[in-house]
């Protein structure tokens, strides 16, 4: 028992330095010894290139890879579980279309990257409120009509999205909009990670908090309303709290799909069933599934190959072959 | 027998001035008049056009971003009517998609429109009865294409001739030059840096003028634009960076104070340049090619590559535009004042 | 001091244009059992709903006094939890959001499941238990809820005679020791005359409510049943059961 505890700790430090310390510009352990001892009290004697690509480039897509991937996962998890579906993924309430949207639209009207990420975050907030007050009837949201008013949002923002590179400038805004909806975590940075990572990380506690009501909500919503449970409120809280998630982890890393839906299976094998420890677990998974996932974009070749592109080519096929073993069961 | 003897000699005039071109997709167009009106949907197309006809008489509708890159520019000042030239009869941006009621309203002689994207955006316009030229800027083939095409269809056959011996000679001029260097610099071209960094790989134009002036092209590992990492760029660590011309703003500045990129090599030289802005942008094929050579080999190699970059500019845009460029015109070309910071860029085209 | 737990007050049960039952009115007090009897589609399950609270009624109203759990005829739950984490679902009302089971509402789970006798299965998954086992693991959730009122529709369907007697033993024994109230409907009359006080007879088109040994014999039986009864004591304790003589009419 101790053993694999002490494994999982091993494994939970070595992939972060395997990350930090890999890449097309050579740098090892030692390094990242010597800087993160600087920071402290400056000792050694450091390679400028080296020091900046491990502090300013790796830690920050690091960092922003495992927030985002725990962010994502837990979403996954938490809808799973208020929707009672296993084959329910973040992308199916809206927020995603909106906040790539919102993306777009920062992208195509000016160059600074922080209005970019607030309209991402604001549009995202805004297609769910949408989906709210379309589902929304006499004080009551059944769970499909939740779905298909996320159909509705979310065509509408896409619809929106493709206006926008009906007028971008095909010289640099059209490929800076294509390539940021594909995904990436090249555009990384400690401001980024300040500005959303706090809400990201808090939101996501406040998910896990709320796993013993959504293990309550999973039992469906007149067995849940019979145990005590204001259903509208405690449903709404969450898909608030997958919102918020969700339009932090596109405004940072532009449309990541796939690992809200795949990482709560990965879970499922490790954790106990309630939804405290699944979301918990489904975090952690996250957080390394996508920093290996993100080492994949950047360090396979010279080029930065999209990271919705990576997710998608694993997501896809495994999503298969659980809508088979659904199928077959 | 008079009469037959005029009905002869109108046959053989219609004959005469009955013109014939094969266009870049291999398709032959024949036109019965001589070309007046000509409508271009392709971005570069109308300066290209101007080069050839050392004038904008014959446009007569053109893309919006045409004119946006032509505002407030040298082409613009020389002729400011394209400046007023209907464009709705195509989208504002990425589309190209003609609408061809639009079109047809301009009464044009002949159509340019884009060859190699797609044939949504070229059917409608010969279903239409119209005369469409395909054109496509992928390379120096494709320029020398495009020069033969728009020179005969406005019978400027010598004008032509003149455009590609320059090109000629001017190559063969370079490539003289490059063969004598030893040590080989490299060379990195930005085709996007402000949202992400994008690099132009084998294949491209920029990794054709690369080389062409004995560079190397560190990004030629992949094929066509590409995006890359930050981290990417500095293990490549170029001694030359280019910094392009479409992005609005973008200065070598952005290089050189990047917090990361400004402990690599090319950022502490700064020998980071952004690149010129003539009758049209000087990072793809155009007719002012052979500038960006010449520019961008005594840039690299002041040692072995040496021209008169002014008079050159002079000449050429004589040649072209049938124009005289005054030197406040070549600063702006040069963007002198932009690139004033990068080692060297003062002194070598002053 | 008998508290009415549950009163009902001329109400009325529709479904869609049709009513179903019409100005129903009656008092349950703590301890006591109410049983509903009548074919299928009647509105058996309707007015369990809406007493429940789940639906509201066509008119009139229901006032219940504390909480009440609601057990659905099918347990069709899709739920990977085991069984004590099932159970612990049941402190749900008494838990703010911020915070989790703790060893008290843990022990309370626990007890209830012990009172079922299914303490041993407290780690088996939820899943696997077989449809008895699920009505009575939910019974130990509704009443670790410490709910006032248990409301079960046809909660014996499911289960094999052996299962609805030992179903029906625990019910019996709450009654006696937690004065648990608590309604039921079910196809058997005998389990609704011998468990219940009152009783609510539902046939197409009628509705009888009353004190269960006063109205159930077998006109009335057969008058909602529209099938012939017979009525019979057994020597061994002297108790009343219906028996379903199944001659139709037709071949009177």
């Amino acid at each position: 028992m101790f053993l694999k505890k002490l494994g999982l700790v091993l494994i939970a430090v070595t992939i972060p330095v395997l990350y930090i310390t890999s890449g097309q510009l050579n740098s090892s352990v030692a390094d990242l010894g010597k800087i993160l001892v600087n920071l402290f009290h400056p000792t050694f004697e450091l390679d400028a290139i080296v020091e900046r690509v491990i502090l300013l480039i790796r830690i920050p897509r690091a960092l922003t890879a495992m927030i985002c991937g725990a962010g994502l996962a837990a979403c996954g998890c938490a809808l799973q579980g208020v929707f009672a579906n296993p084959l329910i993924g973040p992308q199916i309430i809206g927020v995603y279309s909106g906040a790539a949207f919102g993306g777009a639209l920062g992208i195509l009207i000016s160059e600074n990257s922080f209005l970019t990420l607030s309209l991402a975050f604001l549009f995202g907030l805004i297609a769910m409120i949408l989906v709210f007050v379309v589902a929304r009837v006499q004080g009551y949201t059944s769970r499909l009509t939740l779905v298909l008013a996320g159909i509705v949002s979310s065509s509408f923002f896409l619809a929106l999205v493709s206006m926008v590179k009906f007028i971008a400038d095909p010289d640099d805004k059209l490929p800076a909009i294509t390539y940021w909806l594909m995904g990436s975590f090249a555009t990384a940075s400690y401001a980024k990670i300040q500005l959303v990572g706090p809400l990201i990380l808090i939101a996501l506690l406040a998910l896990i908090i709320l796993g013993y009501r959504i293990d309550v909500l999973n039992l469906g919503d007149d067995h849940a309303k019979s145990l005590g449970l204001n259903v509208e409120r405690n449903r709404w809280s969450v898909l608030g709290l997958v919102t918020v998630i969700c339009a932090g982890v596109v405004s940072v890393a532009g449309v990541v799909g796939w690992v809200g839906l795949v990482v709560p299976h990965i879970a499922r094998n490790f954790s106990k069933s309630n939804h405290f420890s699944l979301l918990t677990v489904s975090a952690f998974i996250g957080a390394y599934y996508m920093m290996i996932i993100d080492y994949l974009c950047r360090g396979l070749s010279s080029m930065e190959i999209p990271l919705g592109v990576i997710t998608a080519l694993i997501g896809a096929p495994f999503f298969a072959y659980l809508l088979r073993r659904r199928l077959e069961s | 027998m008079r009469i037959l003897l005029i009905t002869i000699c109108m046959f053989w005039a219609t004959l005469a001035s009955a013109l014939e071109v094969v266009d870049q997709k291999g398709r032959t167009i024949q036109f019965e008049n001589p070309v007046e009106r000509v409508v271009s949907i392709p971005i570069p197309a109308p300066s290209m056009f101007i080069s050839i006809d050392g004038s904008a008489d014959k446009l007569v509708g053109v893309h919006q971003l045409t004119k946006t890159a032509m505002k407030g520019r040298f082409l613009g000042r020389l002729f400011p009517e394209v400046l007023q030239l209907p464009s709705d009869f195509v989208g504002g941006g990425f589309n190209f998609m003609p609408n061809v009621e639009g079109v047809l309203a301009l009464k044009p002689d002949l159509v340019f429109q884009w060859g190699n994207y797609g044939d949504e955006i070229f059917d409608p316009l010969t279903n239409a009865g119209l005369n469409v030229a395909a054109i496509m800027i992928r390379n120096e083939q494709d320029t020398r294409e495009w020069i033969r095409i728009m020179s005969t269809v406005l019978g400027k056959e010598d004008k032509a001739l003149k455009m590609v011996n320059w090109r000629e000679q001017t190559m063969k001029e370079v490539k003289t030059n490059s063969a004598k260097i030893q040590k080989k610099k490299n060379v990195l071209y930005f085709r996007l840096f402000k949202n992400n960094l994008q690099v132009a790989g084998k294949g491209t134009y920029n990794d054709f003028y690369i080389n062409l002036i004995g560079g190397i092209n560190p990004a030629a590992g992949n094929k066509g634009f590409y995006n890359v990492t930050p981290e990417q760029v500095v293990a490549w660590n170029p001694d030359i960076v280019l910094m392009n011309g479409f992005e609005p703003k973008l200065s070598p500045k952005d290089y050189i104070e990047h917090p990361v990129f400004s402990v690599t090599d090319a950022a502490l030289n700064k020998t980071v340049y952004s690149m010129p802005l003539g009758g049209y942008r000087w990072d793809p094929p155009n007719q002012e090619s052979p500038l960006t050579w010449m520019w961008l080999g005594m840039l690299t190699y002041p040692e072995h590559h040496s021209y008169p970059l002014r008079d050159e500019i002079k000449r050429s845009y004589k040649m072209l535009y049938e124009t005289d460029a005054a030197d406040s015109d070549l600063n702006e070309i040069l963007k002198m004042k932009m690139n004033a910071g990068s080692k060297g860029y003062t002194n070598l085209f002053k | 001091m008998n508290q009415t737990i549950l009163a009902a007050s001329a109400l009325a049960v529709q479904r869609g244009k049709k009513r179903l039952i019409e100005s129903l009115d009656f008092e349950l007090p703590r301890g006591s059992s109410l049983g509903v009897v009548g074919p299928n589609g009647v509105g058996k399950s309707s007015l369990l709903r809406i007493l429940a609270g789940l639906d509201r009624p066509a008119s009139g109203s229901v006032k219940v006094e504390g909480t009440v759990a609601y057990l659905p005829q099918d347990v069709n739950l899709k739920s990977d939890l085991n069984v004590l984490e099932m159970v612990l679902l049941g402190r749900a009302r008494y838990l703010k959001w911020y915070q989790q089971p703790n060893s008290t509402d843990r022990a309370e789970a626990e007890r209830w499941l012990e009172m079922m006798s299914l303490e041993h299965l407290a780690t088996t998954s939820f899943m696997t238990l077989s449809g008895g086992q699920k009505q009575l693991v939910l019974i130990a959730q509704a009443l670790t809820s410490e709910c006032n009122l248990l409301i079960l529709d046809e909660p014996s369907s499911a289960l094999d005679l052996q299962n609805q007697e030992k179903l029906f033993a625990i019910l019996t024994k709450l009654q006696e020791t937690n004065t648990l109230t608590f309604v039921f409907s079910t196809h058997d009359p005998n389990q609704a005359y011998h468990h219940c006080e009152q009783l609510m007879m539902l046939g197409f088109g009628q509705q009888q409510h009353g004190q269960c040994k006063e109205i159930m014999n077998v006109s009335s039986l057969q008058e909602i049943y529209n099938v012939n009864f017979e009525e019979v004591e057994w020597k061994n304790n002297n108790l009343k059961y219906f028996i379903h003589i199944p001659i139709t009419r037709f071949n009177n």
